[in-house]
């Protein structure tokens, strides 16, 4: 039946075969109920066959014991065939019975059953043979009886045979049309299962492969498309539906993943990125290391040098320190001495710029008086003009006047040019006043910014001596700081040389961590890649 | 007598028990018949009913016997064994008919016997049958039945006689019903042939219940096989007559013999609508036993009373049980104008009559029985006597008569012919 199903092939390249799950289920089924029906037939007709032979049989015998008592009282009294034949009539009716003939004592045919005619011989083809027992009182042959097919022949003597004997013929026929009939309906009633069971084990494998098809497709998308949008709908209760909710469950853990994967692969690159720069950076800060850590050597190859003549040059320099601090003392000396001078010409000073001060008030004074008669002047002329003005007015009797008018504005003209000729000596007169001050003034400056110079010089001639002090001291100490510092720098030396080394394997180790970052950032790649294909 | 009346009150309240005076009242006695009224074997038991009630109408026209009207209740046997036993039964227990009455067939009355025995001690007995097989004529069953006719036994030793004696026939061969009633012929024809120190050459059979356009082509070829050179047949008119429709139409003319049961007037019947189909004679050489006399034959005083009265009566009613089985219109009688089987059933009415009236008024079964068990009489030139006879000791003593009277059919005549002169028997036998 399923294989007018076309063959359908997954987009996984797996071959659906046969009707995919739903139609190997029901094939093995119906395959299995096939066998198992075909078997309960088989065996349940040879089992009735079996029973129904043996049941004839015993139906027969029966029949045959019976006609046999009967006929025995009959045969003995001499009663009329009718009478045997009556029973015999009661007897043929029953089914399965296919014929009764009853026989005397020389084989001859008292009573039958048969039409048109006896077939003959049948009378003497199976007689009971040997002693009747209380064991084996009758005897059963099958007899293939003309146009009658074969029959189950049960014979029963009649007092031991002396009176004859009873035949009865048990249809084989019949057995195998029971048989027949039975199987018949037991195929039937197969058939009909087998329908149903088709029918009912299609839908329920449907219903049964069903949710497994879903998940198929859910699954199939998720890996042509990575897809993990996809919601699986639980509606069952059984292993498939708990199939389904785990799937389910996987799906929704799934969905999770990418985005985790997708933080994580961005916090990696983050990582790798940082590390790779902090590889360069290292791997750079190594080399200027090692420059520097060359340098450092010969450096400190130099100041071993150095150090050895700073413990020559310390001793002389401890020597001129000696001398030094006696020059320093003479020098303080006249210092003081030169201090003391400067103060006396201070004082001198002040007294020149505190005269000059006096002057120039007395100066200001003049100018106050000279501005006075300026303006009496200017007045003077303003009125010699008017008294001009009113002499033409009052005309020969004022030529006198004006002769007189002009003669004194010329006087108040020439007022006003000596007062502006005083003001001018003024002027001159403060000027110099006033840079005599200004000179007195800068003297002052100069003395005191001298003195401050000698003060400041003395002071430094006094640290100077202390300096000189504490140098020579510090010489001492720095002759035995050098020998220190020798054996300091030799030490330098031999971890420098250790350095070196361990600078180099810092290298070749910063080169494979440089490599493993490149992995790491190609994997860190992929992953995103990957993530990046899924859909959540 | 107190306490008579009283037992005959509880009787009465019980009534299920059989009694002695069953069937009797006031001013009726009822009589049983079981038989076949339908089928293909219908004509036989409405035969030998019609004879009877048509005596009957007659006696209860003319005031009963003794006052008391006889009544028939008919149930149909379908002439089989089993509806024969149920017919009995209900007859006995139920309707509690005095006696059971022209019963018809071999195969019925031998289930038909042990049923009636159980009510031996009540009295009951069967009157008349249409049967002439030997159960009934012998023990257990002597008491219980009274035979009017003459046996199977002695119809077919007669036919027996008849065919080697008068035709020289040498091979004897059987043709039967496949039952009961055939096999009592074949046992009859067997012990004749043994007495007479011959052998049966050849039987047949054929199934109850064949009718007559049956193919009997095997038994004939059997019997022709066997060079018989006449048949002694035992079976009912459609099986015989198809036996002996293709018997003839195979060009095949040995005499055969049917016996009185065979129905020898619709057998005859038959076999003329064939020859008028086919223009071709199948009717000669034909024997037919009879145990009454024929119909025909006027000269017997019952055979002249019995047309007498079956002319006078020919529209009584059937009885109301008959139309249970046989139809709509049971007043119709589906019946030849004449019969044997019909001069049977009113030879039978008309000795129970006798008896009956010989008995008295006052009616019981036993009272009954003990005057039938040696009554002897002439009805009309029809004679016999109950009990033994040493003149003929095959003759039961429950049988009355003895004859078989032997018939032929004359080529072109319409009936059955008693033989006087053999030689008219013979057509174109050994031609």
């Amino acid at each position: 039946m399923s294989s007018s199903a076309p063959q359908a092939t997954s987009r996984t390249g797996v071959k659906v075969r046969y009707g995919g799950l739903r139609g190997r289920i029901v094939a093995l089924l119906l395959g299995g109920l096939t066998v198992l029906l075909v078997v309960i037939s088989l065996l349940a007709a040879r089992a009735l066959r079996e029973a129904l032979t043996k049941e004839f049989i015993s139906k027969g015998e029966a029949i045959a014991l019976s006609l046999a008592n009967a006929a025995e009282g009959y045969i003995v009294e001499g009663r009329d065939a009718s009478t045997i034949q009556g029973f015999v009539d009661r007897f043929r009716d029953i089914a399965g019975v296919g014929y009764v003939f009853v026989v005397d004592q020389d084989n001859f045919v008292l009573s039958h059953t048969f039409q048109p005619e006896f077939p003959q011989g049948l009378e003497r083809a199976h007689p009971f043979q040997g002693e009747v027992t209380q064991e084996r009182y009758t005897d059963v042959a099958t007899l293939d009886v003309a146009e009658r097919g074969a029959h189950l022949d049960i014979v029963v003597p009649i007092q031991q045979r002396r009176l004859g004997e009873v035949h009865v013929g048990m249809k084989t026929a019949d057995i195998q049309a029971l048989v027949g009939r039975a199987v018949g309906s037991m195929t039937a009633v197969a058939l009909v299962v087998f329908i149903a069971a088709a029918a009912v084990s299609l839908v329920l494998v449907g219903r049964l492969v069903k949710p497994v098809r879903q998940l198929t497709t859910i699954a199939q998308r998720i890996v042509e498309q990575g897809d993990l949008t996809q919601e699986v709908a639980v509606t069952s209760s059984d292993e498939i539906g708990l199939l389904a909710a785990s799937f389910g469950a996987l799906v929704s853990k799934l969905r999770t993943i990418p985005a985790t994967l997708k933080t994580a692969v961005g916090q990696l690159a983050e990582v790798v990125h940082a590390i790779s720069a902090m590889t360069e950076e290292q791997g750079a800060t190594l080399s200027q290391q090692a420059a520097a850590l060359q340098q450092t050597g010969a450096v400190a190859k130099e100041i071993q040098e150095t150090s050895k003549l700073a413990a020559t040059k310390a001793a002389s320099v401890s020597e001129v320190a000696v001398r030094a601090q006696n020059i320093g003392q003479a020098g303080q000396r006249s210092l003081d001495e030169t201090l003391a001078g400067l103060d006396e010409i201070q004082r001198h000073v002040q007294k020149v710029v505190d005269r000059s001060g006096e002057l120039s008030e007395r100066t200001g004074q003049v100018a106050e008086i000279t501005e006075a008669v300026k303006d009496l002047a200017d007045q003077s002329k303003v009125l010699a003009l008017n008294a001009a003005i009113e002499a033409t007015k009052a005309g020969e009797h004022g030529k006198g006047f004006a002769v007189v008018a002009r003669e004194i504005r010329a006087l108040a003209t020439q007022s006003i040019e000596s007062t502006v000729r005083v003001r001018e000596i003024l002027g001159e007169v403060e000027g110099a006043i006033r840079s005599s001050v200004e000179s007195s003034r800068e003297g002052r400056e100069r003395v005191r910014g001298s003195v401050d110079q000698v003060r400041s010089g003395s002071e430094k001639v006094r640290q100077l001596a202390s300096a000189v002090d504490e140098s020579a001291a510090a010489a001492k100490q720095i002759a035995a700081a050098v020998a220190q510092q020798n054996a300091g720098v030799t030490q330098i030396f031999s971890a420098l040389v250790d350095l070196n080394r361990m600078m180099a394997e810092s290298v070749k180790a910063l080169g494979r961590t440089s490599e493993a970052s490149k992995d790491l950032k190609r994997v860190a790649n992929s992953v995103s890649e990957l993530v990046s294909s899924f859909r959540v | 007598m107190t306490r008579l009346v009283l037992i005959a009150a509880v009787a009465a309240a019980v009534g299920a028990r059989a009694d002695d005076t069953d069937g009797i009242s006031a001013n009726e006695i009822l009589l049983g018949s079981p038989a076949a009224y339908r089928g293909q074997a219908a004509g036989l038991g409405t035969e030998q009913l019609v004879g009877s009630l048509v005596y009957f109408e007659h006696i209860n026209r003319h005031g009963g016997v003794h006052g008391r009207k006889i009544r028939v209740t008919a149930y149909d046997d379908d002439y089989n064994p089993k509806p024969s036993v149920t017919a009995t039964l209900r007859l006995l227990e139920k309707d509690k008919v005095f006696a059971l009455f022209d019963s018809v067939g071999t195969p019925t009355i031998v289930e038909l016997l042990p049923a009636l025995k159980r009510f031996e001690s009540a009295g009951a007995f069967l009157f008349g049958n249409f049967t002439g097989a030997q159960p009934q004529r012998e023990p257990p069953y002597d008491k219980i039945v009274f035979n009017v006719r003459a046996s199977y036994r002695q119809e077919v030793a007669t036919a027996v006689d008849f065919f080697v004696d008068k035709l020289g026939c040498t091979n004897v061969c059987g043709y039967w019903q496949n039952d009961a009633y055939g096999w009592s012929g074949r046992d009859g024809a067997l012990r004749r042939l043994k007495a007479r120190g011959m052998q049966l050459v050849k039987d047949t059979t054929y199934e109850r219940g064949s009718l007559f356009d049956a193919d009997y082509s095997k038994q004939v070829s059997a019997l022709k096989a066997a060079s018989c050179s006449c048949v002694v047949m035992v079976g009912a008119y459609q099986g015989c007559g198809g036996m002996i429709r293709q018997a003839r139409e195979s060009g095949w003319y040995v005499p055969m013999h049917n016996v009185s049961f065979v129905g020898a007037t619709q057998m005859l019947k038959l076999l003329k609508e064939h020859e008028q189909k086919t223009h071709k004679v199948i009717t000669d050489n034909l024997v037919n036993t009879q145990v009454v006399p024929n119909f025909t034959d006027t000269s017997y005083g019952i055979v002249k009373e019995y047309r007498d009265l079956r002319g006078r009566y020919s529209s009584i009613p059937l009885p109301d049980s008959y139309k249970e089985c046989c139809g709509p219109k049971p007043e119709t009688w589906n019946v030849a104008d004449y019969s044997f089987g019909q001069l049977e059933g009113f030879i039978n009415a008309k000795l129970f009559v006798e008896i009956l009236q010989k008995v008295g008024r006052d009616l019981s079964r036993e009272k009954f029985k003990t005057l039938a068990g040696t009554y002897a009489a002439d009805l009309g030139g029809f004679k016999g006597k109950y009990g033994l006879d040493p003149a003929s000791p095959e003759k039961p003593a429950n049988q009355f008569a003895n004859q078989v009277y032997v018939t032929y059919v004359k080529p072109g005549a319409p009936e059955w012919l008693t033989a006087v002169d053999w030689g008219q028997v013979l057509s174109r036998a050994g031609k």
